[in-house]
């Protein structure tokens, strides 16, 4: 054993780590990437699904990530045989990619919440002229929308005449 | 030297004059000398690392979490199935075994350098750098199936539309004609090459097919229609046998019945005009025939009166000349004068007959005219109906078979998925950034591979381990959010 300090890997790691324990890692990293795709299949990205489910599913499976993270880290990358100093990197940086994720929720992600029907049908476009002007004889006859008439779940439009009235579109 | 995970946070410091080593603190001159403890019980190497995975960690942070913020702000319901934009979850999984098993075999290179396994360790790294390249080799074929397919990050070359509207309808209208040009071009170059002209000829004959039955009707029958809804099933059904949706499948069925019901209708009173026109084309032809017949009698008898009243003048300006202007000339003369009376009378009815029956004719061929132009344009709309009514059972059966781009992958029609740009824009983005990731990874092995891999190297390779292991990290997190959200 080298006297010296700032020597390498026999620092901290003399009984840590070992080949059995990698594998079982890796062997629950598979059955967690199996179970995430179980779920997935089934009930997050089925047809026909309600939504509850698929909410319940989606947690389902980010939790499942966050699991296999964090077997990754504490095993395959040695923090869990790390002294404190782990805490001072790791933490920080995760609170701070959850509140930048925060942030954006107001903005970018409540921007459809109150968008009308019509405003959906013409906003992200850069129309060059006026397209706007042959519907304006106030002929809005949106009421047989006749994407709306199945009842798949995850589906267009008609999914959207739900929340999004604000102006009381024509006859629905 | 200090036990391990004691780590004193200390600096040099010494104890009755010596440090904390139990080394004399002082030289040989008695200066004070100082022992440098490292701050934290780990190498530069590993520190640094771990600092760049922190900046690594936000970096991935932001790309993830737009994804996450846009890919459930997008308008309710509105955002494509894997299946819509051909992302196979088995692939996905592929991948994340893949990464995975090298994680580990990483992991074990480690562990055999730091055992001096020098062998082994060389082949866990080969295993690993083997599964990484694998690992983009997968990549590349999801990536190529996209583009095959048009979906690219940006336009141009994306061909993605959000909406079915006027723009997307005139850009495919756009690429028909210019398919048109180029298969034209090659035509020519095939002819004056001698060459076999047959395939594109069919080529010419499909885009000019779907440009009518596709293209020109939608537009002209969207001009008739009063309602934005009507308007949008109607161009949402010509998107759908472009690239057909999954989602759309009930709309569209629906659609095309009603549709093929109304195109039958128009027909049929279509052919009720075309009849009707007919009738009324043949029988304007026949009264054209007997005016013409009348107006050549008229016109005959009208030159024979002429030429009747022309010849009592002559006779009369005969007895005006007469030498010997007595009562018998007087007395012809006077009979004369009431013949000529006569005869132009009759010459005067004659003539306006003759005109009666020459505007008559006139009016005759101006409404025959203006009948067959009418014909001819119902004929024009019976036909486009027709072939209509024949395309629309032909729609439906290409959107069975993944639709026109699908079958006929020459074709590249813009395609409309809803949220589509969106979504390519962030899949390649994240997807784009880790590849690069794995990437910059297998450089840095290559870099290791030609060493002899014993415990020297070890720190290298549980560095550049948590450089991968980071690497797989943030492709365990794209996988569900993906593939499988």
């Amino acid at each position: 054993m080298a006297e010296h300090h700032t020597d390498n890997a026999h620092d901290d790691h003399d009984d840590h780590g070992g080949l059995t324990k990698y594998l079982i890692v890796f062997l629950a990293l598979l059955g967690l990437t199996i179970a995430s795709f179980a779920t997935g299949s089934l009930f997050a990205g089925a047809e026909g699904v309600d939504p509850a489910t698929k909410t319940v599913g989606w947690a389902v499976m980010m939790a499942v990530s966050c699991a296999k993270a964090l077997l990754v880290m504490l095993f395959f990358m040695h923090l869990i045989w790390e002294a404190n100093w782990k805490y001072v990197l790791t933490i920080p940086a995760t609170v701070m990619s959850l509140l930048l994720v925060m942030a954006l929720v107001p903005d970018v992600g409540r921007r459809y919440r109150n968008y009308s029907e019509e405003r959906m049908r013409y906003a992200p476009e850069v129309s060059l002229h006026d397209s706007h002007g042959d519907h304006s004889d106030g002929d809005h006859s949106e009421a047989d929308h006749s994407e709306g008439d199945h009842s798949e779940g995850d589906d267009s439009e008609g999914d959207h005449n739900a929340d999004s009235e604000s102006e009381g579109a024509g006859t629905e | 030297m200090a036990e391990t995970g004691h780590h004193d946070d200390s600096q040099a410091h010494e104890v009755d004059g010596h440090d904390a080593h139990g080394h004399d603190a002082h030289d040989g001159h008695g200066h004070l000398t100082l022992q440098y403890q490292p701050a934290l019980p780990i190498n530069n190497g590993k520190l640094i690392l771990w600092l760049f995975l922190s900046t690594e960690i936000m970096f991935f942070a932001a790309l993830i979490g737009e994804f996450i913020v846009i890919r459930f702000g997008a308008p309710n319901g509105i955002w494509p199935t894997p299946h819509d934009v051909h992302v196979s979850e088995t692939i996905g999984g592929l991948n994340t075994a893949l990464l995975l098993f090298s994680s580990l075999t990483i992991v074990l290179a480690f562990e055999f350098a730091r055992r001096n396994s020098a062998f082994l360790a060389k082949l866990s790294l080969f295993v690993t750098f083997f599964l990484g390249t694998a690992f983009l080799g997968v990549k590349a074929y999801e990536y190529s199936g996209k583009f095959s397919h048009g979906i690219y990050p940006m336009k141009p070359h994306s061909l993605i539309y959000d909406k079915a509207d006027v723009y997307y309808v005139s850009a495919v209208r756009q690429r028909l004609d210019q398919l048109n040009q180029e298969l034209t071009a090659e035509k020519q170059a095939a002819t004056e090459a001698s060459e076999s002209t047959a395939e594109i000829d069919n080529r010419l004959n499909l885009v000019a097919h779907l440009k009518d039955n596709m293209v020109s009707w939608s537009e002209k029958r969207a001009m008739r229609m009063r309602g934005l809804a009507e308007r949008q099933t109607l161009f949402d059904f010509l998107a759908y046998g472009v690239y057909p949706l999954h989602a759309d499948h009930h709309a569209m069925e629906y659609f095309a019945e009603q549709e093929e019901r109304e195109v039958a209708a128009m027909i049929k009173s279509l052919e009720g005009e075309v009849d009707s026109l007919k009738t009324v084309r043949d029988t304007l032809q026949k009264q054209n025939g007997q005016l013409t017949g009348e107006l050549k009698q008229a016109t005959d008898a009208k030159t024979a009166a002429e030429k009747k009243v022309a010849d009592i003048k002559a006779e009369r300006e005969k007895l005006d000349a007469a030498p010997d202007q007595d009562n018998e000339t007087d007395a012809a003369k006077k009979q004369l004068d009431q013949q000529i009376a006569e005869a132009e009378a009759e010459l005067n009815q004659l003539t306006s007959q003759a005109d009666t029956i020459s505007q008559q004719a006139t009016e005759n061929q101006v409404e025959a005219a203006t009948t067959t132009e009418s014909l001819t344009a119902a004929e024009q709309q019976l036909a486009a109906a027709t072939a209509r009514k024949e395309f629309i059972p032909e729609i439906l059966t290409a959107a069975e078979n993944h639709g026109l781009n699908e079958e006929y992958p020459w074709l590249r029609l813009p395609i409309k998925i809803p949220s589509g740009n969106m979504w390519a824009s962030t899949y390649f983005l994240m997807t784009g950034f880790h590849a690069i990731h794995v990437l910059v990874g297998l450089i840095i092995f290559a870099t290791a591979l030609p060493y002899r891999l014993d415990s020297s190297k070890a720190n290298f390779l549980e560095n550049s381990g948590l450089y991968w292991h980071f690497v797989d990290l943030v492709w365990i997190f794209l996988f569900p959010l993906l593939y499988l959200f």
